[in-house]
């Protein structure tokens, strides 16, 4: 059963076996896993419950109605890398572009060795990966949806001879709108909103919407449950209301800048000093490309095709595509020039490089409010993995048939009309600040270790300082995964709720 | 002034006051006629689309500590021609090429956060001109999903 804001009087208390923070990719697996392992559970979201036809494609009106911080939160250092998060039943499994791969093997294998897990093996995660990817329809789209964006980049890895493969998404009924940011509008992405928390009211579990939980219960070293205020929705402040919900154990799945910030705020779980320590995330950007065809970018699914060529050696190179005003900032100058290069929208594609980068951040409370301190800098071994990397997007964009390029990169010139001087992108001398990325996937800020001294939880998610205190979220990942985490985060989730269905 | 910039008048902050003063409106009208001119393929004016009245709302939907630093910027920008292109002169005040010449110093600038500055202010004015539905029918952009789902 649901209950919002408005079904909540007073002080309530609820008691459950298990209460879960977060209804993302992370907390809303973990709940529907342990409730149909038959535990009374409690699933609590600071967002509401939006249906898709409450979505908006106007990018400003969707930022304000499903980001935190109004979509302005950013990683800030010697340069400012913007960072999202959602804010809504479905975390941000709402507004990603529903790219799902599997954890791959050797970042696993690296992953165990480096922090000495048990109990993680590709065989063993391989149930909860097939599982996840049935429930939400993982499949790669049809052609007929795919759209030139895509199609071009099939036929560019074609031509040039590297590795390219459609990108597997969680949909059903796709038509290929192209917004999948500002959340699916006809309802066919299957994020946890659409999938795994349906499936938890279906079996009998307890979602509250619109409550922030703010306070994480201990007695003698033990968790014992959550409160937190209920907020208003309509205008997001707080409100006399509060949620206590008692519990066996806690499962806080608030994402790689929420975690670490409920458990500063609380002063726990934070021995080893690494709460929101050792930020990584996917640093990308992206190039666009103007053909001399019609490409009308927004017909289509919006990344539905991808050249993993270079994934070993730490990026991936995926179609991208944005709504026209986000495209704006992203071709070069002002003025006429600009604005005739906007006018050629639909002859442009736009790719995007993204690295395993290997830079480091912290994620601060704040001393006032919820958002928090992201600090960032860019090292230069991950400036020079981006340069490789967006040489291999221009040289792409002309296999598949780009009239001429927009590298977007400062020092490197505005257009490059010949393929044959994609070198210049090579050749310049470039800074972190020479790019203009995003800062894709943040994770790592709750690092899963055996060792207590570098780790916050143990191979179950289990903080080591804090008994039935678990985490599920990407903040446990040792370090970014290579390839977009929603289903990694979904699986590890699974493996988690398993586990803790045995202890409670 | 144009129709759109009047409509941004009636934008009012929780406190009644206007989203834009006539100082800051100024400032915004100089930059949005010189980021997105009358002219070339798209035959919509800034002044004509809803890009004004956009500014004015976004400006106001901001927490009170970001509006006033948007605001801060702003004016720093208008009052810093002489340090940066040596005019004496306010920037709502250069000369069309004078003004050209000053944004293409910011865009070019070896500081990092003043081509920032830039990817800023382009972002506020083109977020509400090119989600103008007039502009996005004359671009040809038209999304092949849900009606009324685009705006």
């Amino acid at each position: 059963m649901m209950h919002a804001y408005k079904d909540v009087s007073g002080h309530e208390r609820v008691d459950a076996d298990v209460v879960v923070v977060g209804t993302g990719a992370g907390g809303a697996v973990a709940a529907w896993r342990l409730r149909k392992a038959g535990k009374s559970v409690a699933l609590i979201e600071e967002g509401s419950f939006i249906k898709p036809e409450q979505y908006t494609t106007d990018s400003w009106a969707a930022m304000r109605q499903l980001y935190r911080d109004n979509g302005m939160r950013a990683m800030v250092g010697t340069m400012i890398i913007p960072t999202m998060q959602a804010r809504v039943v479905g975390g941000t499994t709402v507004v990603n572009s529903a790219i799902c791969f599997r954890l791959p093997d050797d970042v696993l294998d690296g992953w165990v060795e480096t922090e000495k897990l048990r109990g993680l093996t590709s065989a063993g995660l391989a149930p909860h990966f097939e599982e996840i990817e049935r429930i939400t329809n993982i499949s790669p789209e049809p052609d007929e949806y795919l759209g030139m964006n895509n199609l071009l980049m099939r036929k560019a890895c074609e031509n040039i001879g590297w590795k390219g493969e459609p990108i597997a998404r969680n949909s059903r009924g796709c038509k290929g709108c192209g917004v999948c940011m500002s959340g699916c509008v006809e309802g066919a992405k299957l994020s946890t909103d659409r999938s795994f928390v349906p499936l938890f009211l279906e079996a009998g579990g307890e979602l509250y919407t619109d409550c922030r939980i703010e306070k994480i219960i201990t007695e003698n070293g033990r968790v014992v449950g959550v409160s937190g205020a209920m907020i208003e929705p309509r205008t997001l402040t707080d409100s006399t209301k509060t949620l206590e919900v008692r519990a066996k154990a806690v499962v806080i799945s608030c994402g790689a800048m929420g975690t670490p910030v409920l458990l500063q705020k609380n002063d726990l779980a934070n021995s080893s000093g690494m709460v929101g320590r050792n930020l990584c995330n996917h640093t990308a950007t992206g190039m666009v490309g103007f053909f001399k065809e019609r490409v009308c970018a927004w017909e289509g699914v919006n990344q539905g095709y991808c050249c993993d060529e270079f994934r070993k050696d730490g990026f991936i190179v995926e179609v991208a595509w944005a709504p026209p005003d986000v495209i704006g900032i992203r071709l070069p100058g002002f003025g006429i020039r600009h604005k005739d290069m906007m006018a050629r929208l639909g002859d442009m594609a736009l790719w995007g490089a993204m690295i395993r980068a290997k830079s480091t951040g912290r994620v601060m409370a704040s001393s006032k409010g919820w958002s928090p301190t992201i600090i960032y800098n860019m090292n230069r071994r991950d400036a020079r993995l981006m340069q490789i990397a967006m040489k291999a997007t221009a040289d792409l964009l002309f296999a598949g048939g780009a009239e001429y390029i927009c590298p977007g990169i400062n020092k490197v010139p505005s257009e490059i009309h010949d393929r044959r001087k994609t070198s210049l992108i090579m050749e310049a001398n470039l800074k972190a600040t020479d790019f203009s990325p995003i800062g894709n996937h943040p994770n790592g800020t709750c690092r899963m270790s055996e060792d207590q001294k570098r780790g916050v939880v143990n191979s179950y998610g289990e903080t080591h300082d804090v008994k039935n205190l678990f985490i599920a979220d990407a903040s446990i990942f040792p370090n970014s995964p290579g390839v977009n985490p929603q289903v990694t985060i979904m699986a590890l989730a699974s493996h988690i709720a398993d586990h803790i269905s045995e202890r409670v | 002034m144009s129709k759109s910039w009047e409509a941004s008048k009636g934008v009012s902050l929780p406190d009644g006051k206007p989203a834009v003063g006539p100082y800051v409106g100024r400032i915004i009208e100089a930059l949005s006629e010189l980021i997105i001119p009358d002219g070339g393929r798209l035959p919509i004016s800034v002044s004509e689309s809803t890009s004004y009245e956009f500014l004015a709302k976004y400006l106001r939907d901001q927490y009170p500590g970001s509006r006033l630093g948007l605001k801060a910027l702003l004016v720093v920008f208008d009052l810093a021609p002489l340090l940066f292109i040596g005019r004496f002169s306010r920037f709502v005040n250069l000369p069309p090429q004078g003004k050209e010449l000053y944004l293409e110093d910011w865009c070019s600038s070896r500081i990092y956060y003043r081509r920032m500055v830039v990817v800023l202010l382009k972002t506020i004015i083109g977020m509400g001109y090119y989600n103008d539905p007039q502009v996005l029918e004359a671009i040809g952009f038209k999304l092949p999903c849900r009606e009324g789902a685009a705006k």
